[in-house]
């Protein structure tokens, strides 16, 4: 009975812990001041109003460059895992733990070393990727693949090897066997290396920073950079934005597949 | 003509040999298990014949093709698992269209064939579910109907009915066995269990240490085992140490009993070997067909230490004046001997069997008791 309420207790402090931020946001988005204010002495939606368009361009950039991201991992990604899984060679547990690098190593890091690249690129070259929207992409690429290939790793590793035998025992090619057995069995789990894979690249800083251009912000960048200056309440409206709209495709993952699915799933090991 | 054969297959693993120079030969429409304990290279071959496992030796023919070199997908087999290994994202006809479906069969056709398999697993209604809403008794229909739809030259079955209780395994011996007749499909039974081998086979190989011990027909391997190690395997054996005394014809033998208790035997008939006065040999008797009673031939004095009630009948524990391990099956109804008390036992001459004497009998007796159910 007390181990129950401890229980409780517990799970409602976690919550509370996790919540709270947001909760916090949510509620000083709708403060009716000029700057942040909780709890807020009065109500109104001006600031959802309010947000710039700079924020709405920042929101579709970073949402157009989470999707690139995100495909070319899981084109790149989904084959790379089979066959880290799968394969047998030399130096597979060197390349393994090569491909899965950026999941240990800070972004921050990965952030200085491709601006690094860049500029060794340039000297060399006379033409670099750093500063547009397709080095931001190659920079968010390598951030988001390993996400892809360790959930298709942790994937095969729970799929049963008599399935691909009973397909090719029943007639299928390796690659019918691969499109019609192994891919949908796999199917969980590369749609939870996709959704981890958006959301890292959607949150992603450092490396923004860094190969960003200047004029062309992700969102995370633009925000960053208004902080800096004032901390506004139409910053708690435009972040009050992502976190529905984080929860609407957490709901829609949920009635898809089941958000438990997922996040199992993707659940690796490192 | 859908023969299937192995010509002196072996597989090695590093320095480990799983196994080494198989023959055998299943001819067309054929029943054959590949019978033996786990480890002893029965369900390598059957993988090896799907084209799972590459020998590193030998050659296999199906249906006179040569397909040692050939990919699993261009073998023509179908096949049976442990584990059912029906895909769980597809419908149950789906899994059964499968095989079609990758040979480009018809839609009219396909469903038409579909249905039919279906029909003859008796799973005629459930083509719309998913393998996750069976039974396991159905899942593996399931797996048999995607089997046996692509009507393949050869039908490879890898302990299919292991994983199934004992009621349900029964039944669906039954079913495979009508199925295999009906179609007339030459078939590879892999199993550890030996009553499902003497129950399903035309022929069962007894496989130990990578090699097929003995072929034969179900009744032969129980009646005249080839070896101690057989005649332990297929069903319950009591093993006792002898020495041949005299040998009066090619089929007739004297034999002392070795211990304390010296007891002259008589063997007639075909034996696993020749052998010749002096030899030690190892004596072995089934013990449902033990005779009772101070008259009974091939006499022994066994004390009882305990009675099991097996259902139809009993199995009596005990002792030999020497020491060994010695049990009889009598039937119910009978008189049952007490525990403790003195039993006098005897086997004919006809149903004494002589084995050569080696290292595997010892063993034999003891692993012979620890066995379970016999056929």
């Amino acid at each position: 009975m007390i181990g129950r309420l401890a229980l409780r207790l517990a799970v409602a402090a976690v919550l509370l812990f996790l919540l709270a931020p947001l909760v916090v946001v949510v509620v000083a988005s709708f403060s009716d001041g000029p700057v942040m204010a909780f709890p807020p002495a009065s109500y109104t939606t001006r600031w959802y109003a309010a947000i710039s368009d700079e924020f709405w361009q920042a929101a579709w950039r970073s949402s157009v460059l989470a999707t690139v991201s995100m495909v070319v991992a899981v084109v790149v990604g989904t084959p790379a895992g089979i066959t880290l899984a799968r394969g047998e060679f030399r130096g597979k547990a060197a390349i393994s733990a090569f491909c899965l690098s950026p999941l240990m190593v800070p972004a921050l890091v990965l952030a200085v070393a491709s601006y690094q690249l860049s500029v060794v690129m340039f000297d060399l070259t006379g033409t670099t990727y750093a500063g547009s929207f397709g080095g931001l992409v190659l920079g968010h690429i390598a951030l988001t693949i390993p996400f892809v290939i360790r959930a298709v790793i942790v994937g095969h590793t729970h799929l049963d090897a008599s399935l691909e035998e009973a397909a090719r025992g029943l007639g299928a090619g390796p690659f019918q066997t691969l499109r019609l057995v192994t891919l949908p069995q796999l199917g969980p789990s590369i749609l939870s290396g996709g959704v981890f894979a958006f959301a890292a690249s959607f949150e992603d800083l450092p490396i923004s920073l860094f190969l960003g251009g200047g004029d062309a912000p992700t969102l995370p960048v633009q925000i960053y950079s208004t902080v800096e200056f004032n901390l506004g309440a139409d910053l708690m409206a435009i972040s009050s934005v992502i976190i529905a709209a984080s929860f609407a495709v957490l709901f829609i993952l949920e009635r898809v597949v089941g958000v438990e699915k997922v996040i199992n799933a993707g659940k690796g090991a490192h | 003509m859908s023969r299937v054969e192995l010509n002196g297959i072996s597989k090695s693993y590093g320095t480990t040999a799983a196994v080494r120079g198989v023959d055998l030969a299943v001819s067309d429409g054929e029943f054959v298990t590949l019978l033996g304990a786990s480890g002893c290279g029965k369900t390598t071959c059957l993988r090896m014949v799907a084209g799972f496992i590459a020998p590193s030796a030998g050659s296999i023919l199906i249906g006179g093709r040569d397909v040692t070199r050939l990919a699993p997908n261009r073998r023509d087999t179908g096949m049976v698992f442990q584990h059912y290994a029906l895909f769980p994202h597809m419908t149950v006809a789906e899994n059964v269209a499968f095989g079609l479906k990758v040979r480009r069969v018809g839609a009219a056709e396909a469903h038409r064939r579909v249905a039919g398999a279906l029909e003859l697993v008796r799973l005629g209604d459930y083509g719309g579910r998913f393998p996750a809403q069976l039974s396991g008794g159905q899942r593996q229909r399931v797996a048999l109907a995607r089997a046996i739809v692509i009507e393949p030259t050869a039908l490879l079955l890898d302990e299919p009915l292991s994983a199934l209780d004992s009621r349900l395994r029964e039944e669906l011996q039954l079913e495979i066995k009508r199925i295999q007749q009906g179609l007339g499909i030459t078939t590879i039974f892999v199993t550890h269990d030996q009553s499902e081998a003497l129950t399903l086979s035309d022929r069962v190989a007894v496989m130990r240490d990578g090699l097929i011990e003995q072929i034969d027909s179900p009744a032969a391997l129980y009646r005249r085992p080839a070896t101690s190690y057989v005649a332990r395997f297929v069903g319950r054996m009591n093993f006792l140490d002898a020495v041949v005394t005299a040998r009066s014809s090619q089929e007739q033998y004297e034999l002392r009993l070795e211990g304390p208790d010296p007891q002259v035997f008589h063997a007639l008939g075909r034996q696993s070997a020749a052998f010749v006065p002096g030899e030690r040999v190892a004596v072995a008797m089934r013990p449902e067909l033990v005779q009772l009673g101070s008259e009974a031939p091939n006499r022994l004095r066994m004390s009882v230490e305990k009675a099991a009630f097996l259902g139809s009948r009993w199995l009596i524990h005990g002792r030999a004046g020497g020491g060994t391990a010695i049990f009889v099956e009598l039937p119910d109804g009978g008189p049952i001997p007490s525990v403790g008390s003195a039993l006098d036992i005897g086997w004919r001459a006809e149903d004494v069997l002589l084995f050569r004497h080696d290292d595997d009998t010892r063993s034999a007796s003891a692993g012979a008791i620890l066995q379970g159910e016999p056929a």
